[in-house]
């Protein structure tokens, strides 16, 4: 038996091409690709050849393949639940599940009762929860979280293809139109993709400050492709802003502030390997760097999985992940129901 | 030579002042009477007044230091009734990278379709003080705030969504000893994105200013001169070609929409 722990990914997408395959690549001393499955049985196959991998075309034939130790769940996100649930009842040691881990409350209290159940691990991809840039800051911020009052995430980024294609060599598949965003419901569904898409990556980052969402005080979707959430939790604020575009430069920043605190976070893009962020604490007489480091939170997510597997402690526990997901969709619900409100004034 | 002196300022805006005049000794003389130009400190609530009655008094012009909040309507009468050039100053408006950035890139930046703020701050002060200073420097930067839609403000800080010709604006304001003063500005547009990051007043620490675009990232030359050492050289060169322009009538707009945001803001 293989020491290296072998992958089977549900979904052989841009992210699986761009990133994890990529990744993987510079981790085979801890895994090995075994199964690629995608509906579109070409992309399985052309992906799995370039891993080395057998190819699939049903979630069962990676579930029942004993030598899948690790399901990397990136289909779609309305299947990331019901495939986390079915890897943990298949008794594999590890899942990594792709953002979002679920679209609703009632699909996160069923993963959290099926994976505490079965007690099988689960990371999920919010690569900027394992960003060692991030990490290094939080093991060393002491008492910041208490003493933050106002939190902003934000993100500016030109499309993902020309990351992607700095990346790997992808697949080509058809396009989809681009929606009508005059229309209403349109707008709350882009919503609801940005929070679950795009903010994502963060909010596990703006709810170790905020804890819970009591409020969305504003939402609005930002033209051709962005949103504006400004909430309100346990005492503090948190404006969460994305903004797409059609250029070059990117910037991806968290910041946290307290009355003589703060936290500066900048995070490489989303795909390339272009290492660690940079997270600067400061206070009223100093300011202490940490980062850049050579990995960047993708690649350190899956060390954390294998370390896991292998009996370490979790980075981050079932109740902080099922807390994250539950954070992001509230979030998501209560600014879809602003939107569609104001749509109606 | 012109000569300069200063009303109504506290001591440490005098002192600000007096090492700022000593850096053009060949333009501003320091007097205690009968100045052609006056500093007027814009704290207390009377400036207004204070202002009409220098502008009586014979001043060629004046500079308003910081004025605080006051009603719309006493800045726009007095905006008609005022003859002299009066150059408002506000904590970011002084900084010579704002100007140089809007005329840079001015046509770039009608095409923007968000301008994002964030500005930092020193406890203390009233927050409609802080919105004043940060719809000052929009104004300067990129354009007058036309319309505000959403406001929260709170004990920490504040958050605005407003209208600037047709661009989204969202300003955030923070309350915080961190990098007080320092205040970040971008205009994002279909393919390039301009930014502007200004220091806190008073020093001579470049701000940093650039247009992102699909060919590359140019910043602009820094400047190492003060913002406040700035404005009373373009003040000088305002007298000296016969300027009759006032800030007081932006001013009043700014306050307008200092009103509006007080009056349909979430208080938290």
């Amino acid at each position: 038996m293989s020491s290296r722990l072998g992958v089977g990914f549900l979904g052989a997408g841009s992210v699986v091409q761009a990133i994890h395959v990529p990744t993987l690549a510079r981790l085979g001393d801890r895994f090995r690709i075994v199964t690629v499955m995608d509906s579109v049985a070409e992309v399985a196959a052309e992906v799995a050849d370039r891993a080395g991998a057998r190819a699939a075309t049903t979630v069962a034939e990676v579930l029942d393949d004993p030598a899948v130790d690790v399901v990397a769940i990136c289909s779609p996100q309305e299947f990331h639940a019901e495939q986390v649930e079915a890897a943990c009842l298949a008794g594999k040691r590890a899942v990594l599940c792709e953002k979002p881990l679920a679209t609703s409350r009632a699909e996160a209290e069923r993963i959290a009762e099926v994976a505490g159940r079965t007690g099988v691990p689960i990371v999920v991809g919010t690569m900027h929860a394992h960003d060692p840039g991030w990490t290094a800051a939080a093991e060393a911020w002491g008492d910041l979280p208490e003493r933050v009052h106002t939190v902003r995430s934000e993100i500016v980024l030109p499309p993902n293809s020309q990351f992607e294609n700095w990346s790997t060599e992808l697949i080509p598949r058809p396009g989809t139109p681009f929606p009508d965003t005059r229309d209403p419901e349109v707008r709350a569904a882009m919503i609801r993709m940005g929070v679950l898409a795009l903010a994502i990556h963060d909010l596990p980052l703006v709810r170790s400050f905020l804890g819970r969402v009591d409020e969305v005080d504003f939402a609005t979707f930002l033209d051709p492709f962005g949103y504006l959430l400004s909430i309100r939790g346990n005492g503090r604020t948190a404006e969460i802003v994305g903004a797409m575009h059609g250029g070059r430069h990117s910037r991806w920043t968290l910041d946290a502030w307290g009355e003589d605190v703060s936290l500066h976070t900048e995070f490489t893009p989303s795909f390339v390997s272009a290492g660690s962020a940079v997270s600067t604490l400061g206070d009223g007489h100093r300011r202490t760097r940490f980062g850049p480091f050579p990995r960047n939170g993708y690649e350190q997510e899956w060390r954390d999985l294998a370390d896991l597997v292998h009996g370490a402690p979790a980075r981050y526990s079932l109740d902080t992940i099922i807390a994250d997901i539950t954070f992001a969709v509230e979030l998501a619900d209560a600014a879809v129901a602003l939107v569609r409100k104001e749509s109606r004034t | 030579m012109t000569t300069v002196t200063a009303e109504n300022v506290d001591a440490g805006t005098a002192a600000d002042l007096t090492a700022t005049w000593a850096t053009l000794p060949r333009t501003l003389q320091p007097t205690t009477a009968g100045p052609d130009l006056l500093a007027l400190g814009g704290g207390s609530a009377d400036w207004p007044e204070r202002l009409a009655s220098a502008a009586a008094r014979g001043v060629r012009g004046i500079v308003l230091l910081d004025p605080s909040p006051v009603p719309a309507r006493t800045v726009r009468e007095l905006a008609a009734s005022v003859t002299v050039p009066v150059v408002v100053q506000t904590t970011w408006t002084p900084n010579p990278a704002l100007a140089q950035f809007r005329e840079r890139w001015a046509a770039a930046l009608n095409d923007a379709m968000t301008v994002r703020v964030v500005a930092r701050h020193a406890g203390g002060r009233p927050v409609e003080h802080l919105l004043l200073d940060e719809f000052t420097l929009v104004r300067a930067a990129v354009g007058a705030i036309t319309r505000v839609s959403f406001a929260r403000l709170g004990e920490h800080g504040h958050a605005l969504v407003g209208e600037l010709d047709g661009k989204f604006v969202h300003l955030q304001g923070v309350r915080t000893a961190v990098g007080a003063g320092e205040a970040r500005l971008a205009a994002l547009g279909a393919d390039q994105e301009h930014w502007l990051e200004l220091p806190a007043p008073g020093t001579a620490a470049p701000a940093r200013a650039a247009v992102s675009g699909p060919d590359g990232e140019q910043l602009l030359s820094p400047i190492h001169e003060t913002g406040r050492r700035a404005m009373w050289r373009a003040v000088h060169r305002q007298l000296e070609t016969g300027g009759t322009g006032t800030d007081l009538t932006a001013l009043a707009d700014d306050l307008d929409l200092v009103a509006a945001a007080v009056a349909q803001s979430l208080r938290c």
